[in-house]
């Protein structure tokens, strides 16, 4: 008997058919990793299965018995629960608040909350989450991966047996990530059933006994994890097959183009020198919270900085804004795309010319041809697919929205490219044409400076490799030297001081 | 290379083009984006029908003229609101150039031409202040402009002892009731700030920044554009626009009240959301505006020559406010469900 059965889920929008007799199955006490592409279908899935959407067609099943999930509340009677990427916490309010959210126990007739016995069940929840934390603590000063485990108590405390986790470890750092690894594998043998929706195949290799990969709204393939490999299991998303995922290709290097000394940037920064070279691709690795976006900001001249100085080109750079930065050829691609990086709601053709407005116009008057130029340029150089230049960007998947990001900031015809996360909640294929671009600007003698919290892409795009950790460069290391072990190694050790050794 | 949806890699299968919309959806996709026109029409065909003065022409230059404060203001706000700001000291923007102005010609004995560019510095003045408090100082908008609002009444009531000022010469009371080859002079000064304003917002740069700004500010920032400075100049240009109307105010009434335009910024963000602008920042054009002003205008009117109470009047109004903003909310739900 199935934990939960999901029959010929058929689900379309007008003209667009998001689901096609999807099935799905999850026994309890297994976690089943769900994979494809952005448009494949997985978060249509998810929220017919929460209840905010009704299927065409099919069923769904609980424990063999049919049940129409007609409203979320329904869903989460059910013992449905779903983590969204976008967590659902009440920063204001503390730990057991969020807890009850929704479901306060009250006492009495004339129904007051109940503080005390909310406190003493958070504290029972708290022990099965294995965290140390006081239940009357504001939410909104835990970190986003502490928020998402009391996301997680709080499903657990609505008696949830099938628990869907969309993209879990973005906002988490890898000790927070170990942290959530142990608590799946103790939700499991509780009995719960997982589903596990991820980009990042290491995890589903981690830890899904099973993985289902959607396509176009189709199921293409649900085999145990041990039957997959990284590449059939990309193949099977993007229905391609992919020789080498990270395009690396070696190249001559310059003279030093963009040198840092002894930067001090408030609060976490104290000490970064370091220097980058025509052509290069420096990757730049370090703990959440070392200080790395931070770093690409205070060049950029979105943020200040209080010591040290900076040079660019062989003449010292002083920017306090990024339009400054921007003149000098200097651009940034920010981490969050959504909040700093995109006008959602405008064209892609005006996202496009924000950072150029001043060189497509005449006197102060915007020349229209060129904006549609240059806009045209952009989606073709980077291959954005959106049917209208005027579409709202809003509209466009994760990818496509980062390769606007890429297309405003190359339209500026930059020779420094900042890269801070350029591949986050980007699908594979997409993934795959943005290293594409990176690798071309290198070897048209960009410098670039990649931040990426993905090792892999890191260690497989950079030519070096410079570790923050404690506010300093602790390591400098070759494409060569540069392995998994030794990174994380210097990004979490303590006292290391400046060019450490790793201990083998 | 073109693209298009055959020869592209589709990352979202839901950028297809939803033609397949029900009835009732169709309806409120087409209501939400002419809300303020559909709006405009109806009004018109109700009132002509009820009343055979409405389409006289003497009566739409009365609708025009009373209108021009409003629209004139409406300008400044609508650059305001774009960027996702607001602007509450519009009134009493208009009332303090107005005293001011003719206090310093009536009183102290300036020319004509000295008294009205006191008016245009006092509205610039205030939009300065209004727009240092809230980049330099980073007060919120509603607060910062709540409390110029009442500033400047109060320096208006202060400066005037609460008295109303006479005796204003041609040379200063023309720009509100001269005219000029037949047509209103606060006429001829609303379509020209409107045209000018047009294609400052829809076609410079500073119009696009704008946008951005409204669109998404720390963006905005991020992609180089100096936000401080423009969202500064947004509220100089909406103090001096609110200048330049109350002089026309006061050219008008040929006397400056101390109590005049009191709740005027409420008839001018109705205008400018009705016209189509968000007060979330990066929607809305001076064309909306222009028709939100009018419908404001004709609503008014024809309600006055149909004798309704004017207590009624401003029920109605905001029924119709409210029910423009709901269409247009409906449509923005949709798009976004649509995504």
């Amino acid at each position: 008997m199935a934990l939960l059965s999901m029959k010929g889920i058929s689900k379309a929008f007008g003209a667009n058919r998001a689901l096609s007799e999807v099935n799905l199955e999850l026994q309890a006490g297994e976690v089943l990793g769900l994979v494809g592409e952005n448009g494949a279908g997985k978060s249509t899935l998810i929220k017919t299965l929460a209840g905010a959407y009704q299927p065409d067609n099919g069923s769904i099943e609980i424990d063999d018995k049919p049940i129409e999930v007609r409203s979320p509340a329904i869903g989460i009677a059910a013992g449905i629960a779903i983590i969204y990427q976008e967590l659902t916490m009440v920063p204001e309010l503390s730990v057991a608040e969020n807890f009850f959210l929704g479901q306060v126990i009250t006492k009495g007739p004339l129904k007051l909350v109940d503080r005390a016995a909310m406190n003493r069940r958070a504290v029972e929840l708290l022990k099965t989450l294995d965290l140390k934390i006081d239940p009357r603590l504001r939410v909104g000063n835990l970190t986003p991966g502490y928020q998402q485990m009391i996301e997680i108590g709080r499903a657990i405390n609505r008696k949830a047996r099938i628990l869907v986790m969309d993209e879990p470890t973005s906002s988490l750092s890898e000790h927070e990530v170990g942290l959530l690894y142990q608590l799946i594998r103790k939700l499991k043998a509780q009995g719960l059933g997982i589903i596990y929706i991820s980009h990042h195949l290491e995890e589903i290799f981690e830890v899904c006994d099973r993985v289902m990969v959607l396509r176009d709204g189709q199921t293409i393939a649900v085999r145990p994890t041990p039957q997959w490999t990284s590449y059939s299991l990309v193949e099977a998303m993007v229905n391609r097959t992919i020789d080498q995922f990270y395009p690396y290709r070696p190249r001559n290097l310059g003279e030093v183009t963009l040198a840092v000394n002894k930067l001090e940037v408030a609060p976490r920064l104290t000490e970064v020198s370091f220097e980058a070279h025509r052509g290069e691709i420096l990757g730049i690795a370090g703990v959440v919270g070392s200080g790395r976006s931070e770093l690409l900001k205070a060049i950029f001249g979105a943020v200040p900085y209080q010591k040290g100085n900076l040079s660019w080109l062989g003449k010292p750079l002083k920017v306090r804004q990024p339009s400054q930065a921007i003149e000098q050829g200097i651009v940034l691609v920010p981490e969050d795309r959504k909040n700093e990086g995109l006008m959602l709601d405008a064209s892609l053709e005006s996202n496009i010319v924000t950072s150029v407005l001043d060189r497509i116009a005449v006197s102060g008057l915007v020349n229209f041809q060129r904006k549609r130029e240059l806009s045209r340029q952009g989606i073709a150089q980077f291959n954005i697919a959106a049917w209208s230049a005027q579409m709202p960007v809003r509209n466009l998947s994760g990818g496509n929205q980062q390769k606007v990001v890429f297309a405003r900031t190359s339209a500026s015809k930059p020779k420094l490219y900042l890269l801070d996360e350029p591949t986050r909640g980007v699908d594979v294929g997409a993934k795959v044409e943005v290293y594409n671009q990176i690798m071309n600007f290198a070897e048209q003698g960009c410098t670039i400076i990649l931040v990426s919290s993905e090792l892999p892409e890191l260690l497989g795009l950079a030519d070096r490799v410079l570790v923050l950790n404690e506010g300093r460069v602790v390591g400098d290391l070759s494409r060569a030297e540069a392995t998994h072990e030794l990174v994380l190694h210097l990004s979490t050790a303590e006292n290391l001081g400046t060019g450490a050794q790793a201990k083998k | 290379m073109a693209v298009t949806p055959e020869n592209s890699d589709l990352g979202s299968v839901s950028l297809k083009v939803n033609k397949a919309q029900t009835l009732p959806q169709q309806i409120i996709n087409f209501a939400s984006r002419f809300t303020v026109q559909i709006a405009l029409l109806l009004l018109v065909i109700a009132f002509s029908l009820l009343s055979d003065r409405f389409l006289q022409i003497e009566n739409w230059s009365n609708i025009i003229q009373q209108s021009s404060i409003i629209a004139v203001s409406a300008i400044g706000a609508t650059f305001v609101i774009i960027t996702a700001g607001i602007d509450l000291s519009v009134g009493s923007v208009v009332a303090l150039s107005g005293i001011l102005s003719a206090g310093v010609i009536v009183n102290s004995g300036f020319p004509a031409w000295a008294g009205l560019l006191v008016g245009l510095l006092v509205g610039l003045l205030v939009g300065l202040f209004n727009g240092l408090s809230i980049t330099r100082l980073g007060l919120s908008a509603f607060i910062a402009t709540l409390a110029t609002l009442a500033m400047a009444r109060g320096l208006t009531l202060a400066y005037s002892n609460g008295q109303t000022i006479f005796g204003l010469p041609t040379g200063y009371t023309f720009l509100g009731s001269g005219d000029l080859f037949g047509i209103s002079f606060p006429v001829i000064i609303t379509a020209l700030m409107f045209i000018i304003g047009h294609i400052v917002l829809s076609r410079t740069v500073f119009g696009h920044q704008v946008y951005a700004i409204g669109g998404n500010r720390e963006a905005a920032r991020l992609a180089g554009i100096n936000v401080r400075r423009i969202e500064l100049l947004v509220y100089l240009l909406a103090g001096g626009l609110s200048g330049l109307a109350g002089l026309i105010l006061t050219g008008r009434l040929t006397a400056a009240l101390p109590s005049s335009a009191t709740g005027l910024e409420l008839d001018v963000i109705a205008s400018v959301v009705i016209g189509g602008a968000s007060l979330f920042g990066g929607r809305g054009s001076l064309i909306g505006t222009l028709f939100g002003v009018l419908t404001i205008g004709v609503l008014r009117n024809g309600l006055n020559l149909l004798n309704v109470s004017p207590f009624w009047v401003q029920f109605v109004q905001g029924a119709v406010i409210f029910l423009a903003v709901l269409i247009d909310a409906l449509g923005q739900r949709q798009r976004r469900a649509n995504a």
